[in-house]
C-alpha cells in the first residue's frame, strides 16, 4: 500500500515558502487504481513527485508497504524505486533521445540489477511485444515512433522491473483520441494482468472514470472530495466535484451547457481565502464558509467530502 | 444558401510543406463555405490539417517551406468586395487581418507581446485599423477588456501578459482579435490550454460574441466535446482531406464516414453506470505520415468497413441525407 499522509509542500518562490499542497492523505491499495484529479494548480502533480521522493514535503509522510520513506537516503531509497515506477505525460521528454529502444528499457534492468546481460535482450523483446510493439523497435530510436508508440515505450520500460504500483502523471493527455483509448485499454490490460497499484493523475474526468476505481479530488492544494468511481460520477457530493463533472464538455450537441458551470478562477496558492478555499467560487457558499475549514468528513461507507453543506441536491 | 450569405467560400484548397524527404500535403484539396454568423468546426487528430487549413485563409505559414499549390479562397470584404486570399498580395492580406478577419491562438503567450501592456496592445488595432487617436483607443480598449470579462479592466489594462492567468490571456486575445468587429473569426484550438472550467467560461464569451457581433467563426479544435458546445456545422478532416462535412447534430447522431462513427466510438464518456476501469473502443494503428500516404481513401487502412475498391481511388465527397457529405464509397451500406 502507498500510503500519504498529511503531506504538506512548499516551494520557495520569490523568497517566500509558497504551500501547494496542504495535510493531503490517501492511500493506493495493492492492485487499486486511484485517480487524482484536478486543475492545473491543484497540486495534482506535486503530490506525484512528492510520494516518489523527487521533492521534499514540509511535512507529512509517504509509505510503502509499510515502509516510511519519506526520510530515507538515495542509497536506502534505490531497492524501492523498482517497486514504485513512474510514466509522464510527454514521452518524448522521458526517453533519452540518443538511446536506442533496447538500451533505454534494458537500462531500468540493469539499474535494478534484473537478469543477466545475455538474457535482457530476451527480456525487452518479451515486454516490447506485451506493450504492442514489434520486436524490431528495439533498434529504433525514440524519435522514430509516434506519440502513441513512445507512450507505450515509456510503459515497457516501467513495467520491465516488475513494479508493484505506478505513478502515472497525465499519461495519455498528449495523445490523439483514437490513439488515448488505445493507451488507456493497454494500461487496464497490464493493470489487471500484474495487479498493479496505480495512481493515476489526470485533469481529465471522462479518461478517470475508465481507468480508476476510486478518485481523489483536489482543489488548491487540498482534498475536496473521495469517492469509488461509481459513487462520485452518479452523486458527488462535493460543489466542486459536481462542477468539474458539469464543466466536462459532452460529445451531444443537445445537451449544450448555456451558461458556465463555475465562474471565476482558482486563487492563487499564496493567498488562499479563508475558511474553505473554494468558497469564492462555489455556487453554494455560506456565511459560514469563510469562517470555518471543512475537514473530510465521511458521507458513507468509503465516501468522503470536505464541504459543510449537507443539503446540496445534484444533479 | 446563396451567394450573398456566403463570406468564405474555399474551393480545391491544397496547401503543401517542402520537407527534405519531398513535398508534404498537409491540406489536400479541401472546400468549404463559411456563412454570415454562422460557426464551422474542423475537427480532427493531429495531422488531420485543420490548423493549416486556418493558416492558410489568414496565410500565415512560413513560406518556404510552405505553399499554396491550389485552389481559391474567395472573402467577402465588408463593402461587398469578394478577394481571393489566394491570390491577395501581402499588403492586402495585412489589411484585412484584424480588421475583417480575427485570430485567436491555443496559447496566448506566443501572440501577445510581452513587453507591451495588455491595454495598449487592445488598442493597437483600433489605432491602426480604425484610425482612432490614442486616447479614444486607450478608452474602447478598456471597455473591451471589461467586455470580455476582464474585472478591473482600467488596472489590467496597464498589466504585461506575463501578469495575467491563461483565461485572462485568451480573454485578452480575444478582445485584440475583436477590436476592429471582424466579420471572420478564426480560432485555432483556443481552449485547449485551459483548464475545463475555464474552458467553458472562453466557449460561453465567444457565443455571446458571436450573436452580438454576427461574425462568422472558423473553430479549430481536437475536441468533439468542444465541437457538440459550439458549432454549428462540422467538417470532420482526416490526413488532410475533409471526410465528413454536416450539421452539428447530425455528426453526432447520425455520423456517416467511419473514421467519424470511430472517432465517436472511440470517446471517453462520463456517464454514471461505471465502477470500475472500463476499456474503450480505439481505432486501430496510426494516422499516416503526410509523406506516406496510402493509395486510395487515406482512413482505409484503419476502417473495420474497407473493401478492395476503397484502396483504388480517392473517394469524393458525396452527397448523404439532411445536408451531409461524405467521403466514403461504401457509405449507403452503413448503419449512421
Amino acid at each position: 500500500m502507498i500510503a500519504v499522509s498529511d503531506l504538506d509542500v512548499a516551494y520557495a518562490s520569490a523568497g517566500r515558502a509558497m504551500q501547494v499542497v496542504h495535510g493531503v492523505s490517501l492511500t493506493v491499495a495493492p492492485g487499486e487504481v486511484v485517480g487524482l484529479v484536478g486543475e492545473s494548480g491543484s497540486g495534482k502533480t506535486t503530490i506525484g513527485r512528492a510520494i516518489q521522493r523527487l521533492l521534499e514535503p514540509r511535512g507529512g509522510s509517504v509509505s510503502l508497504d509499510g515502509t516510511d520513506i519519506t526520510h530515507l537516503s538515495r542509497r536506502e531509497l534505490r531497492p524501492l524505486r523498482r517497486r514504485m515506477q513512474m510514466i509522464f505525460q510527454d514521452p518524448y521528454a522521458s526517453l533519452n533521445p540518443r538511446l536506442t529502444v533496447a538500451a533505454i528499457i534494458g537500462e531500468a534492468c540493469a539499474i535494478h540489477g534484473i537478469g543477466t546481460r545475455p538474457d535482457r535482450a530476451a527480456r525487452v523483446a518479451r515486454m516490447l511485444e506485451q506493450v504492442g510493439l514489434p520486436e524490431e523497435a528495439m533498434h529504433r530510436f525514440p524519435h522514430e515512433f509516434s506519440g502513441g508508440q513512445r507512450q507505450r515505450i515509456s510503459i515497457a520500460r516501467a513495467l520491465i522491473v516488475e513494479p508493484a504500483y505506478l505513478i502515472a502523471d497525465e499519461p495519455v493527455s498528449a495523445l490523439d483520441v483514437s490513439v488515448q483509448a488505445q493507451v488507456i485499454n493497454l494500461l487496464n490490460q497490464m493493470q489487471r494482468e500484474r495487479g498493479l497499484g496505480m495512481l493515476f493523475i489526470s485533469h481529465d474526468l471522462a479518461v478517470v472514470q475508465h481507468v480508476c476505481h476510486r478518485v481523489v479530488v483536489l482543489y488548491l492544494g487540498r482534498v475536496m472530495e473521495i469517492a469509488a468511481v461509481h459513487a462520485l460520477y452518479a452523486a458527488p457530493r462535493h460543489p466542486y466535484t459536481q462542477a468539474l463533472l458539469n464543466a466536462a464538455p459532452q460529445p451531444n450537441p443537445d445537451r449544450r451547457r448555456t451558461v458556465p458551470a463555475l465562474r471565476g478562477e482558482m486563487p492563487r496558492p499564496d493567498a488562499p481565502p479563508s475558511g474553505c478555499v473554494f468558497r469564492t467560487r462555489c455556487p453554494h457558499a455560506l456565511p459560514v464558509c469563510a469562517m470555518m475549514v471543512p475537514t473530510l468528513t465521511q458521507v458513507a461507507p468509503g465516501h468522503l467530502k470536505a464541504c459543510l453543506r449537507d443539503d446540496i441536491p445534484y444533479p | 444558401m446563396s451567394d450573398a450569405d456566403a463570406l468564405l467560400r474555399v474551393d480545391g484548397l491544397r496547401t503543401v510543406f517542402a520537407t527534405p524527404e519531398g513535398d508534404a500535403t498537409a491540406v489536400a484539396d479541401v472546400s468549404f463555405v463559411l456563412c454570415r454568423g454562422e460557426t464551422l468546426a474542423l475537427v480532427g487528430e493531429s495531422g488531420s490539417g485543420k490548423s493549416v487549413t486556418a493558416l492558410s485563409v489568414m496565410r500565415l505559414f512560413e513560406s518556404p517551406p510552405g505553399r499554396i499549390d491550389s485552389g481559391t479562397m474567395r472573402f467577402r470584404e465588408r463593402d461587398g468586395q469578394v478577394v481571393d486570399l489566394v491570390q491577395a498580395s501581402e499588403p492586402q492580406m495585412r489589411a484585412l487581418r484584424g480588421a475583417e478577419i480575427g485570430m485567436i491562438f491555443q496559447e496566448p503567450m506566443t501572440s501577445l507581446n510581452p513587453l507591451i501592456t495588455v491595454g495598449e496592445q487592445v488598442a493597437e488595432g483600433m489605432r491602426r485599423h480604425a484610425g482612432l487617436g490614442r486616447r479614444e483607443a486607450a478608452a474602447r480598449a478598456i471597455a473591451l477588456l471589461a467586455r470580455v470579462g476582464i474585472a478591473a479592466p482600467e488596472l489590467r489594462a496597464r498589466d504585461y501578459p506575463h501578469h495575467l492567468s491563461g483565461g485572462m490571456r485568451q480573454r485578452t486575445m480575444i478582445a485584440i482579435a475583436l477590436a476592429c468587429a471582424p466579420s471572420l473569426l478564426i480560432a485555432d484550438e483556443p481552449t485547449t490550454a485551459l483548464d475545463v472550467t475555464i474552458q467553458g467560461q472562453i466557449l460561453e464569451l465567444l457565443r455571446d460574441l458571436q450573436r452580438e457581433l454576427g461574425m462568422a467563426m472558423l473553430f479549430i479544435t481536437h475536441d468533439l466535446g468542444v465541437v457538440a458546445e459550439i458549432a454549428d456545422r462540422v467538417a470532420v478532416m482526416y490526413a488532410g482531406r475533409v471526410v465528413e462535412m454536416a450539421p452539428v447534430r447530425n455528426i453526432f447522431a447520425t455520423p456517416r464516414h467511419p473514421y467519424t462513427q470511430a472517432l465517436l466510438r472511440s470517446l471517453p464518456r462520463i456517464t454514471t453506470g461505471i465502477a470500475g476501469p472500463v476499456d474503450l473502443v480505439p481505432i486501430p494503428g496510426q494516422v499516416p505520415s503526410p509523406l506516406a500516404l496510402p493509395s486510395g481513401c487515406a482512413f482505409a487502412p484503419r476502417c473495420s468497413h474497407a473493401q478492395a475498391d476503397c484502396r483504388e481511388a480517392m473517394p469524393p465527397l458525396l452527397d448523404a441525407p439532411d445536408g451531409t457529405n461524405v467521403a466514403c464509397l461504401h457509405w449507403r451500406e452503413l448503419a449512421p
